[in-house]
């Protein structure tokens, strides 16, 4: 985002958590407004949240993100409306910003009683405020608990009507719905936009990340969608333990908001199948190993809490196991270039558009899920292509390899032609350099050359077939060919193969334990 | 009749028309309006805009035929007609007078509804491309001969010419396969006691394990208990040793004492008794044509309720039971000893409907294009589905004599639910079969003319119309419509069956309304990969070749060292 800028500042105001233990120790704020109005700003604002810098377009309109003023009836705060003047005023081709509040009003209404509420458009100079109706974690977590009951129950012939009485999907629009309003603001009036909730770290996580993915083809590539989870959701204090329920602490904290946000990405995917570089199974295992606490991502509900529990040093990074696995969560369908991957994604939240996610939801449901996963064979393929690629590199050395050799020996009798990994550059020097034929230690023999010869097997196993275990693979678990034999293998036997680097692009090629050893390339 | 009589205002000028367009950067509909003028000939409404330095010429055609139905809306200010057609794209046309919008309109409503066969769009096409025999003789009864009996000696089944004039069976092909050992004398017998004259005859022979799907009508017992000796010959002799015979019967089987008194029936176990009857109920072409308008509006207005709406419709209900029903068959007639015969009322829809989805999961080859075009002419063209009553209007109209149903619509769409369950095990992909859906309700090849053989002769079709299959299998045509996935897959294949495994058919019943641009750029993508992915392998082929011989060389050369061979 080419910060900081003139206009945006980091500040080490809460390096110590001091203002806001829920926000990470570095923030963003206009470069022109002074701590005492952070200060005083953050006291307005319930937990400490204060308005900060979620995403900055090219065109200076900003995306900010905090919690709801404790306004009260008629409660204020100068300082919070000064701080407002200078966020405002970062964006010089908009002469008003928007205020955001994705709470349906009625519930803003009555967290007013509470001496909490909203933004008095009378008191903040220039602003345009907004209630767009999410609604809270509540109905959230009763509406997942129908939908999974709608996706088990086995005598499903109203399958349909049950889920509209989910209303899953209707809330899944909502989301998507109101980051749509942002992106708009942002991208197409040029306007800046502040969002909040109630404490912003639900709704205005999700509707922030939702609309930074939309705005900026960086966060749909697998680097970038990983710094949008750790920076909205992460730093800016989602409650992972409480929402997912990782200590048995308290059931009405539960509720699916990440997953929910994985779904509203899933279905950006589902719509745009070319423009993100991450595939369905990734969302999938992300869902996954949120709640797994196989890893200690996720762990804790803020940074400061990670911080004291040293998740650091004392646990792995689901992050790095992630890239360990690459190859299972890479869009073979992605294009970067393609219209719709490089510019803003403007999805069809029409509810026909939206789809039931059947690939989570009946997971392990085999019977449910299509025998023939498209995806799958499409992965293959390209996975295919780029292994024959490198073998082809290796053919081709190869035949060179053997016409010098069959050349030089016109010329002398006694030449052995050395196999290390340069060899190729030696022949070109021995070509010249009549004494460094001598130093040629291994012979290119017949064996070596069968070795190379099948290296890699033309004609894979479909990806209909099962793994040689005969394990039936559940509908988010990968399937990798061996390059070398071609035979299908499951996740679980994935780990007594091998990934090995071709020696012409350094490329990783995988392949199974059977073939690792006649396999070179 | 002459066209021109029907057309009192060959032009109009000063005409708008409003369309939905999909505007792909936003990614929405907006609303089109175009000026020009609308010109009405034998078989189209032309619209073309007024010359403009701005934009370039449109023009907009609609084939009369493809028009569903005609909404007028005259008021003191507006004289507008709304246009629904079959493919379930909408206009709205504005006059600038109130008698032009009614003479349009009146002639509009006769041509959109013409019955007269002779004078539809296909005779009048053969210009787009040359008539070819072959393709209208591209199946034959012979031809599924020779794949169900490779041996013909060793054949319990021979082909009748009973009905070569047509006159045992009016709706029957004139070559059916039958039992060797029934004469033609006792097919005529059966053939009076089955509704249209259409006896048992044979539709699929599974070679993996001798099993068999026969179809008929429904027997004709009527109150007084009729049988006929004949027809429980044919059963009989059908079934070999070993085998359970069922027939499937696709009606309620609360409804059968209707059936009886209305001088049809069933076949009575004490007169058939080697055969078990199994009544399933399949919603009938007419209810199905409820469902289909239901499915549509939930569709074309879906802002609430939108699921509840699709499930209301039962258009889900009768897929999920057309495949049920079908995969039970396969699963009797290859894992069991099942035998089928399949009836409803007359045959003549669910019938056909249940055997060639059955034929799709039991038959690797139907899952072929050729093969899919062979099981569209054996089991829905010869088999006598009445083409030209049941899609003489779509999901906006009826006709008074409620004539129509969409089966072959639900065949479609089945069969697309299948390809997304099995992506890569068919051959020709979601396009041909939309290609399939857009040439039944109008087309300018005459395939889908008429309602059965006998009246496709008649009418001459072979020889005045180019066939649909011509336009299939022209170069450039047939690459549309190939799965670049596709690998053969010898097996049965298994649907998933419950809801959640099956999808709404976006890209046809949404077409107007979705941006398939993100997913057209998706299907491209994976042409490229499978391109691409060719290449690679002749590439490596020749490389392994060239390294043979070079190898070959350095040993005879002497500079390879061979000592461990």
């Amino acid at each position: 985002m080419g910060l900081p800028n003139n206009k945006w500042t980091m500040t080490n105001l809460n390096s110590d958590y001091q203002i806001c233990d829920t926000y990470p120790n570095v923030l963003f704020v206009p470069a022109s407004v002074e701590d005492k109005i952070l200060q005083s700003s953050a006291n307005f604002r319930s937990r400490g949240r204060l308005p900060v810098l979620s995403y900055l377009h090219p065109n200076g309109a900003s995306l900010t993100r905090c919690s709801q003023p404790l306004s009260g009836f008629n409660g204020r705060c100068d300082e919070d409306e000064q701080l407002l003047q200078h966020i405002l005023m970062t964006n010089e081709n908009s002469k008003f910003m928007y205020v955001v509040d994705t709470r349906p009003k009625i519930n803003a209404m009555a967290n007013k009683a509470q001496g909490k509420g909203y933004e008095n458009e009378t008191n903040y100079k220039n602003i345009q405020f907004h209630f767009i109706g999410i609604e809270n974690i509540h109905v959230m977590r009763n509406s997942l608990d129908k939908l999974v009951k709608c996706a088990d129950s086995s005598s499903n012939s109203s399958f349909l009507t049950e889920l509209e009485k989910t209303e899953w999907l209707k809330h899944i629009k909502a989301i998507i719905d109101t980051s749509v309003f942002l992106v708009e603001a942002i991208n197409d009036q040029n306007t800046s936009v502040l969002v909040h909730c109630s404490d912003g770290w639900d709704r205005t996580a999700q509707t922030c990340a939702l609309a930074s993915l939309l705005l900026d083809p960086y966060y749909r590539s697998i680097h970038g969608f990983q710094v949008l989870i750790e920076k909205e959701w992460l730093l800016f204090g989602h409650k992972f333990s409480h929402r997912c329920g990782h200590l048995f602490e308290n059931d009405k904290e539960i509720s699916p908001i990440f997953s929910q946000f994985l779904e509203c990405v899933w279905q950006l995917q589902l719509q745009f199948p070319c423009a993100f570089e991450f595939n369905e199974t990734y969302l999938i295992k992300l869902h996954e190993h949120v709640y797994s606490c196989q890893f200690g991502t996720f762990i804790g509900n803020c940074q400061k809490e990670r911080n004291d529990l040293k998740i650091n040093e004392l646990t792995y990074s689901l992050w790095d196991y992630f890239q360990s696995k690459i190859y299972d969560f890479i869009n073979p369908l992605y294009i970067p270039n393609s219209f719709y991957s490089n510019s803003v994604l403007r999805p069809d939240t029409r509810i026909f558009s939206l789809k039931f996610w059947r690939s989570l939801y009946n997971r392990f449901d085999s019977a449910i899920n299509p025998s023939e996963k498209l995806i799958d064979s499409v992965s293959m393929l390209s996975y295919n292509t780029s292994s024959l690629q490198e073998y082809s590199k290796l053919l081709e050395k190869r035949c060179a390899q053997l016409k010098k050799l069959i050349q030089l020996n016109k010329n002398d009798e006694n030449v052995l032609i050395d196999l290390s990994e340069d060899d190729f550059e030696k022949i070109e020097i021995s070509d010249k350099n009549e004494n460094e034929k001598k130093s040629f230690e291994k012979k290119l023999t017949l064996d070596e050359i069968s070795i190379d010869f099948n290296s890699i097997d033309l004609n894979w196993k479909s990806t209909r077939k099962n793994c040689v275990c005969y394990e039936p693979f559940d509908f988010a678990s990968s399937k990798l060919n061996c390059s070398r034999c071609g035979e299908i293998l499951c996740e679980r036997c994935v780990e007594n193969g091998k990934y090995v680097s071709s020696s012409a692009s350094n490329k990783l090629i995988f392949v199974c334990k059977n073939c690792v050893d006649q396999f070179r390339l | 009749m002459d066209f021109m009589d029907l057309i009192e205002m060959p032009r109009v000028d000063n005409v708008k028309v409003y369309r939905q367009i999909q505007n792909y950067e936003l990614n929405q509909l907006v609303t089109q309006k175009l000026f020009g003028s609308l010109n009405l000939t034998s078989h189209h409404l032309i619209f073309i805009t007024q010359t403009d330095l701005q934009k370039p010429r449109e023009e907009i055609w609609i084939v009369h035929s493809s028009i569903d139905s005609l909404e007028k809306n005259v008021t003191e200010a507006k004289f507008q007609l709304m246009i629904k057609c079959k493919n379930f794209q909408i206009y709205f046309v504005d006059f600038p007078t109130a008698y032009c919008c009614n003479s349009i309109h009146k002639s509009l409503e006769s041509l959109s509804n013409l019955t007269t066969e002779n004078m539809k769009l296909p005779f009048f096409c053969q210009t787009i491309s040359k008539i070819n025999q072959e393709d209208w003789n591209f199946y034959s009864i012979e031809k599924s001969y020779k794949r169900f009996f490779p041996n013909e000696d060793s054949s319990e089944w021979r082909i009748s010419e009973i009905n070569n004039d047509f006159k045992i069976s009016p709706s029957y092909p004139k070559k059916v396969i039958v039992p060797k050992n029934i004469d033609d004398q006792a097919l005529i017998k059966s053939s009076q006691f089955r509704s249209m004259g259409r006896f048992p005859i044979l539709s699929y022979y599974h070679k993996k394990t001798n099993s068999f799907i026969l179809r008929s009508s429904q027997p004709l017992l009527g109150s007084n208990n009729k049988r006929c000796k004949e027809d429980e010959l044919i059963l009989k002799c059908a079934l070999p040793k070993g085998k359970q015979g069922y027939v499937y019967d696709l009606r309620d089987a609360s409804i059968l004492k209707t059936a009886v008194s209305k001088g049809g029936g069933y076949e009575t176990e004490v007169n058939y008794p080697l055969w078990k009857r199994i009544n399933k109920h399949m919603d009938r072409f007419d209810q199905l044509h409820i469902s289909y308008s239901k499915l549509i509006d939930a569709c074309i207005n879906s802002s609430t309720q939108f699921f509840y709406k699709l499930d209301t419709s039962a258009w889900f209900y009768n897929i999920r039971q057309a495949l049920y029903l079908s995969f039970l068959i396969a699963d009797e007639i290859h894992n069991k000893n099942g035998c089928f015969l399949i009836h409803g009322w007359d045959g003549l829809d669910n019938t056909l409907l249940i055997s060639s989805l059955a034929q799709i999961l039991l038959d690797p080859e139907s899952r072929t294009l050729d093969g899919f075009i062979d099981l569209i002419e054996k089991e829905w063209l010869h088999a006598g589905h009445p083409f030209s009553k049941r899609y003489f209007k779509s999901a906006f109209g009826t006709t008074p004599q409620k004539q129509e149903g969409p089966v072959f619509v639900l065949f479609l769409d089945c069969v697309r639910q299948l390809c997304e369950q099995f992506c890569l095990s068919f051959e020709f992909n979601e396009d041909f079969l939309i290609m399939l859906f857009d040439n039944l309700y109008t087309s300018e090849y005459g395939t889908f003319l008429g309602n059965n053989q006998n009246e496709r002769e008649q009418l001459l079709v072979s020889s005045r119309t180019v066939s649909l299959w011509t336009y299939v299998k022209n170069e450039e045509n047939i690459k549309k419509f190939i799965n670049p996935l596709y690998k053969i897959n010898d097996d049965v294949i298994w649907p998933s069956i419950f809801t959640q495994s099956l999808s709404l058919w976006s890209n046809l019943f949404l077409r107007y309304q979705i941006n398939s641009k993100p997913s057209d750029e998706a299907k491209k993508e994976i042409v490229k990969l499978v391109e691409t992915n060719l290449q690679v392998k002749i590439k490596v082929e020749k490389l392994r070749n060239d390294l043979l011989e070079l190898q070959k060389e350095a040993i005879d050369v002497g500079v390879l060292n061979s000592e461990n061979y």
